[in-house]
């Protein structure tokens, strides 16, 4: 039951994954993308591009340059949309309430991913240590193989944090979906509303240009009193 | 080597290709050397044998550590400096020093155009699409944000390889961190009028008057002011779910 | 002039400083007191490339510092200096400097030195320079972006063999 799916979509994990960090990086990993990508493979792009929505801006504004590492919302995105595609289709639950609850639950499971990636680039200092010890020994010939190797960790760690969250967000949605499901159908257009607030919020928050909040807020009101107007 | 001592068009192209995979081997300890290396191997390997291979392997495993995207530049330049190093010639600085002058600065302007300018941007322009429900958003997401991304890698790869270290001016010249100011500020603009339209969505979906809609404003400006007291994104997430379930419940 | 942020950091110029510090603390002078760069004209114009316009920036020597902290271009402004090692911000202490806090961000001295963050590689005598600027009332902290949390360079020391 529901196998193709997984394993469908578990090769959008290792692929969105790898192009998070280890490959050309041209944003397969940003969930507007790899959300929508899975929702089409699993035969369910809207909810997908649902997904995408509630999740693209929220660590949108995370700059790869600290040492704090946000959860891993590529992983998020892969997983609550094979969550929502597929629990929708099993309890004929009204989509919406479902991808909010599926992106609620797998936030906090995405914190996994941080764990993994630090794996991954842990093995890779290994692989550094040994390729350091090799050249200077005059061996030329393994840089490409141990650098090649790390993709291999990154697309693993990738696809363990999608099992992780997959695995834990299936118990947690047998479990609790169906006492907050009246909850969720009533709050859900407010919380497919709030997500890409919050993310706009902490967009703002971190571009600092000194006159942020001002653009924001003209742009904001003139832009609703024209939808108003129209 | 040939005549010349100018690499052969095979072995930039390869060059061009490694450099889309810097970071798979990213690692605590050097960060991109390994992928810089492997980047160079083809070149250094034509360029060089014996020991003077051997040192260069082990000059370009040193740490390194850039934007992924401007190493394409670096990358170009530093391919340049290897060839005349072969060739015995001197220029300036020698590759080694390049490379760590560049990396810090050169990650700066990535982050700033990139992570802080395209990433956004491309990013809101996708939303509208998604909003709209149009499946084409990631397209245009990936779309929009690949050209700059390309540019810098590849075409300034090249240029790098043929300009030399005169490109330091030709990437001072496109003002890349002004670029980001004006990026960042249209993201701004546009994320105003996503906000907007979000709440015009919900007003109408809900049958909420529309002077609701004004709300949303002080609650973004209230959650602003969360994150930059160090509030985290998880945090606001899941504290407003709450919020919201209580008041529906309620 | 308000002295916003002093730093340790042997990257000097980079994302961390352009894309996270300058903007938390709306610092609009950075000045990175480093004898080397302050003598190679090619680097600083690599490293000004970077930096946007309406952010002053100035490249000087350690003992150059306090004479460059008390003109008139500084005065109006809010700075964010840049030392590459704790050695530079000891003599700068050491030539009359008063600086409240230094912040340790990228140290990565490798091979025989001790890691004692993710981002910090402490050799002896680092761990002897800053004890010396703590001696004299600098305190010591180590914090790589404003979103981690600030740490007392003690309690990351405290493993550390003697």
């Amino acid at each position: 039951m529901f196998l193709f799916e997984l394993i469908a979509a578990a090769l959008i994990s290792i692929i969105a994954g790898i192009d998070r960090t280890a490959g050309p990086q041209i944003m397969l990993s940003r969930p507007l993308v790899a959300a929508p990508l899975t929702g089409l493979v699993l035969g369910n792009g809207m909810i997908g591009l649902e997904v995408g929505v509630l999740l693209e801006l929220i660590w949108l504004a995370w700059v790869p340059a600290g040492a704090s590492i946000p959860p891993d919302d590529t992983q998020i995105a892969v997983g609550a949309t094979f969550l929502s595609v597929v629990f929708t289709e099993y309890w004929k639950a009204d989509p919406t309430a479902m991808a909010v609850f599926a992106v609620l639950i797998s936030c906090p499971l995405g914190r996994i991913g941080v764990f993994f990636d630090r794996l991954a680039r842990g093995y890779n200092d290994r692989g550094n240590s040994r390729l350091l010890r090799s050249v200077k020994n005059g061996v030329l010939e393994e840089v490409e193989g141990v650098h090649l190797l790390g993709l291999l960790y990154f697309g693993l760690s990738s696809v363990l944090s999608f099992l992780v969250i997959v695995l834990a967000g299936t118990v947690i949605l047998l479990n609790f979906y169906p006492l907050v499901e009246k909850l969720l159908l009533m709050g859900s257009n407010f919380l497919k509303t709030a997500f890409p607030l919050i993310g706009a919020a902490t967009i703002i928050g971190t571009i600092r240009l000194g006159h942020t909040v001002t653009l924001f807020l003209v742009s904001f009101m003139s832009t609703l009193l024209l939808l108003w107007y129209f | 080597m040939n005549d010349t001592g100018r690499l052969p068009a095979s072995i930039l192209f390869r060059t061009m290709c490694r450099c889309l995979l810097l970071q798979a081997s990213w690692n605590f300890g050097r960060l991109q050397n390994i992928g810089f290396l492997f980047a160079m191997a083809p070149a250094l390997r034509w360029l060089y044998q014996d020991d003077d291979l051997e040192m260069a392997f082990a000059r370009h495993l040193e740490k390194f550590n850039t934007h992924p995207y401007m190493a394409g530049p670096i990358l170009g330049v530093s391919l340049e400096l290897e060839e005349k190093r072969r060739a015995g010639e001197e220029d300036l600085v020698d590759v080694e020093n390049f490379k760590t002058m560049t990396m810090a600065p050169y990650g700066a302007m990535g982050d700033a155009f990139f992570w802080g300018g395209m990433r956004p941007l491309a990013a809101v322009i996708a939303l509208f699409f998604a909003l709209y429900g149009s499946l084409l958003a990631p397209l245009v997401f990936v779309l929009v944000f690949n050209v700059p991304h390309f540019w810098c890698r590849l075409v300034w790869f090249w240029k790098g390889y043929r300009q030399g270290l005169g490109m330091v001016r030709t990437i001072q010249g496109w003002g890349f961190p002004d670029l980001a100011i004006r990026i960042k500020e249209t993201t701004v603009i546009l994320l105003g009028g996503m906000c907007a339209y979000l709440v015009f969505l919900l007003t109408g979906e809900e049958g909420m008057p529309m002077v609701y809609g004004l709300l949303a404003a002080p609650l973004i400006c209230a959650g602003v002011f969360m994150v930059r007291k160090g509030c985290s994104s998880l945090a606001l997430l899941i504290s407003v779910a709450l919020m919201v379930f209580l008041s529906v419940g309620l | 002039m308000s002295l916003v942020l002093a730093r340790i950091d042997d990257r000097l110029i980079h994302g961390q400083i352009l894309e996270v510090w300058v903007p938390f603390l709306n610092a609009d002078c950075i000045v990175v007191a480093n004898d080397e760069v302050a003598g190679a004209l090619f680097r600083q114009a690599i490293m000004r490339a970077a930096i946007p316009r309406g952010t002053l920036v100035f490249f000087e020597k350690v003992a150059g510092l306090k004479k460059l902290f008390s003109s008139r271009e500084l005065l109006q402004r809010r700075v964010l200096v840049l030392f590459s090692r704790s050695a530079d911000a000891l003599e700068a202490v050491r030539r009359g400097l008063s600086i409240p806090e230094v912040n340790l961000g990228n140290l990565h001295g490798e091979g025989a030195t001790d890691r004692v963050s993710c981002t910090v590689w402490l050799y002896p005598e680092d761990v002897a320079n800053l004890d010396t600027l703590e001696q004299v009332g600098v305190k010591v902290v180590s914090q790589c972006v404003p979103s981690d949390k600030k740490e007392n360079w003690r309690e990351m020391i405290r493993h550390l063999p003697g």
